[in-house]
């Protein structure tokens, strides 16, 4: 967490998360040999796929590839939207309900409104979706936000809690008003498409379609670079998570830091939303997300709450996720597959103790004092 | 909607399911009340109560009988309770994301062991299910009395009455609220939060198994629908007291059928059926809000114990 690591600590670090990574793999593994199924095909599945079943996995392939980076914008955003709450201490799993608000209040701008595709209003109006969708998250944050600060709730109960109720709503609001209620229903709760003018256009990459989520992203992943290692606000926010009373006595307001990085992490979210109905599906699609902002959490861990660490950890969490998809049809496993091998990584990364553990077996044992 | 309410069929039935979800909050919270009191805080219980939901459908579903469900169910709780705590109390595992990556994983697993078991997804296959205690009538309406009822109502009492009442009480809280005064004491911290932590993950585990093998008869992906958060904050709802933790469970039991009770009174027409299922986690939320500042919890309640 602290901003100028010597190289060596930078270098266990990413051994740590790489350690956490192949622990998780490893745990897994067993556990599905024990269940009847052999790993070692699930995990190629995962990641290369298999030609005789037309699935290309995470990377074998052009679709693949580019569904790993479409699904990776989501995680690295989400990720980061976790990060900065840590970086505060607080933990902030209402991510995936922001997303939704978010998505739901960018397909509203972008299906109510519309303008000529193209032109300079054309552009303003799908900012402006984007802008509404990162402010829907951001004010839904407040709730939680509020009750942490004001009335000392316990930010992960409530922010989960509040998912639920998120995902209703706007499971509610189409269904109630964007569902025919006769003729043939659409393939799932799903919206009309949104106006060309809010579309954002997805790019050929070498035959397959791309989306362009990863750009606004990035931008995230760099604005917040500079925000926590450059800034007297990120030097607050890294007082306020080392030590909160400490940064009292120093005249810190914590409350603030506590709202500033719960909303930062809602207006994210919102922006993932956008991204998925804007970028990738036009439409608003109730189940666009297998649980994005929860996996920002262990994207958070062993990204070591570092921005290039949780754009890695993002891609690959994302390469999980898509992997997954691949497995079911090659293996039989579903492919909530995806879900438990990120509990067992979510798991080992709340083990710091851990590696001191193991290391006081590995070395030997003069130098343990060192 | 005025007749509704006072009629007494409804009435009767809405108080009978009110009992009947209050039974896996009260065992949950009840739990992690004597861990927090004892100075852990496992939020992991939805995960620990999947695993068992899924656990004791396995049981009843293999031997067709659901005593044998019972018995894995609470080996699972107690096994991944003492998992929680070895990790906890020597590895000093993060209490907070350890709870996440639990209920992830279990999340995960339990989907894939469906599947293995029953080769179906997200659905098992309906399962033996547990007797009942004793079936009440009234008017044509049969209620079946669950074996958990009187079963959580007494591990309630005698949580209170042994925190409260007794030395072993004593010597919980005070490693709760001190951990280094405890053990100048002469109290060993490490085994007291151990043993309350396989005490809770039993009674997580029986959550679970009355979840899925007494209120139902089958396992549902998920099924245990974020009562292991609720239960979470029903304990700060109950200001850490078992015995404010029956009338808390019995309140929030009362909102989880309401929203059953609303969705077939009114219609879909009238009120979209996502709405009622609100209710319960919008309750969760203002629970919180109104009792968050007042409650004290334990001094050092998620804080790991390192002896000098």
């Amino acid at each position: 967490m602290s901003s100028r690591l010597p190289s060596k600590d930078r270098l266990s670090k990413v051994l740590q998360s790489v350690a956490i990574i192949v622990f998780g793999f490893i745990v897994s593994g067993f556990i599905m040999l024990a269940v009847g199924y052999d790993p070692i095909a699930a995990y190629s599945a995962m990641f290369f796929g298999s030609a005789e079943k037309g699935m290309q996995g995470a990377f074998g392939g052009i679709y693949g590839i580019t569904s790993t980076l479409r699904e990776a914008s989501f995680i690295i955003l989400t990720g980061l939207a976790a990060q900065i709450a840590f970086s505060a201490g607080v933990f902030n799993v209402g991510v995936e309900g922001a997303m939704y608000l978010g998505a739901f209040v960018s397909f509203m701008c972008a299906y109510v409104f519309s303008a000529p595709a193209g032109s300079a209003l054309g552009v303003l109006h799908a900012l402006f979706c984007i802008f509404a969708a990162m402010v829907a998250g951001l004010l839904w944050m407040c709730i939680p936000a509020f009750l942490k600060i004001k009335r000392g709730a316990h930010e992960v109960v409530t922010t989960i809690m509040l998912n639920y109720v998120a995902t209703y709503l706007t499971e509610l609001l189409v269904v109630k008003f964007f569902l025919p209620t006769t003729g043939i229903p659409p393939g799932g709760i799903i919206t009309p498409e949104i106006s060309k003018s809010a579309q954002i256009p997805q790019i050929d990459f070498m035959g397959a379609k791309l989306n362009l989520g990863i750009v606004p992203t990035i931008l995230v992943a760099v604005v917040m670079y500079i925000v926590i290692k450059k800034s007297v606000l990120g030097y607050s926010i890294r007082v306020v998570g080392a030590n909160p009373n400490a940064a009292k006595y120093a005249g810190i307001d914590v409350g603030r830091i506590i709202l500033f990085v719960m909303l930062a992490g809602g207006a994210m979210g919102g922006l993932a939303g956008a991204i998925a109905v804007q970028f990738t599906e036009y439409r608003f699609d109730q189940s666009f997300s297998p649980g994005y902002g929860i996996s920002g959490i262990p994207v958070a861990l062993i990204g070591r709450l570092d921005v290039l660490g949780i754009i890695l950890a993002g891609v690959f969490m994302s390469a999980l996720h898509v992997g997954a998809q691949s497995i079911q049809p090659v293996t039989g496993m579903p492919s909530q597959i995806s879900l438990f091998i990120e509990g067992v990584i979510v798991f080992a990364a709340a083990m710091p103790g851990a590696f001191d553990i193991l290391r006081t077996y590995i070395r030997p044992k003069g130098e343990k004092n060192e | 909607m005025s007749e509704i309410l006072v009629d007494p069929i409804i009435f009767v039935s809405l108080i009978f399911g009110a009992i009947r979800s209050m039974i896996p909050l009260l065992l949950g919270s009840v739990g992690e009340v004597t861990l927090e009191r004892s100075g852990l805080i496992n939020m992991g219980i939805e995960g620990i109560m999947l695993m068992s939901a899924f656990a004791s459908a396995y049981g009843s579903w293999t031997t067709g009988n659901p005593l044998v469900g019972l018995v894995y169910g609470v080996v699972v709780g107690a096994g991944l309770g003492l998992l929680y705590g070895y990790l906890s109390i020597k590895v000093r595992a993060d209490q907070v994301v350890m709870g996440l990556g639990l209920t992830t994983f279990s999340l995960g697993l339990t989907e894939v062991l469906t599947v293995a078991v029953w080769t179906t997804y997200g659905y098992g296959k309906s399962v033996a299910r547990m007797p009942s205690l004793l079936t009440i009538t009234f008017g044509n309406l049969a209620y079946e009395v669950s074996a958990f009822l009187p079963l959580s109502l007494a591990i309630a009492v005698g949580a209170y009455y042994v925190l409260y009442k007794t030395k072993y009480g004593l010597m919980i809280r005070s490693c709760g609220e001190n951990a280094l005064a405890a053990d100048a004491a002469g109290i060993d911290v490490p085994m007291v939060r151990y043993l309350v932590s396989i005490f809770a993950g039993i009674l997580f585990g029986l959550a679970g198994t009355y979840i899925a093998i007494d209120w139902n008869n089958i396992f549902i992906r998920g099924m245990t629908g974020g009562r292991g958060w609720v239960s979470i904050a029903l304990v700060i709802f109950s200001g850490w007291n078992p015995l404010a933790a029956i009338g808390g469970s019995m309140l929030f039991g009362f909102f989880d059928t309401l929203q059953y009770w609303v969705g077939a009174s009114l219609g879909s027409s009238l009120l979209p059926a996502q709405v009622p299922r609100m209710i319960p986690y919008v309750v969760t939320v203002i629970a919180l809000a109104a009792f968050g500042k007042r409650a004290k919890s334990p001094a050092e309640a998620g804080k790991p114990y390192v002896k000098e």
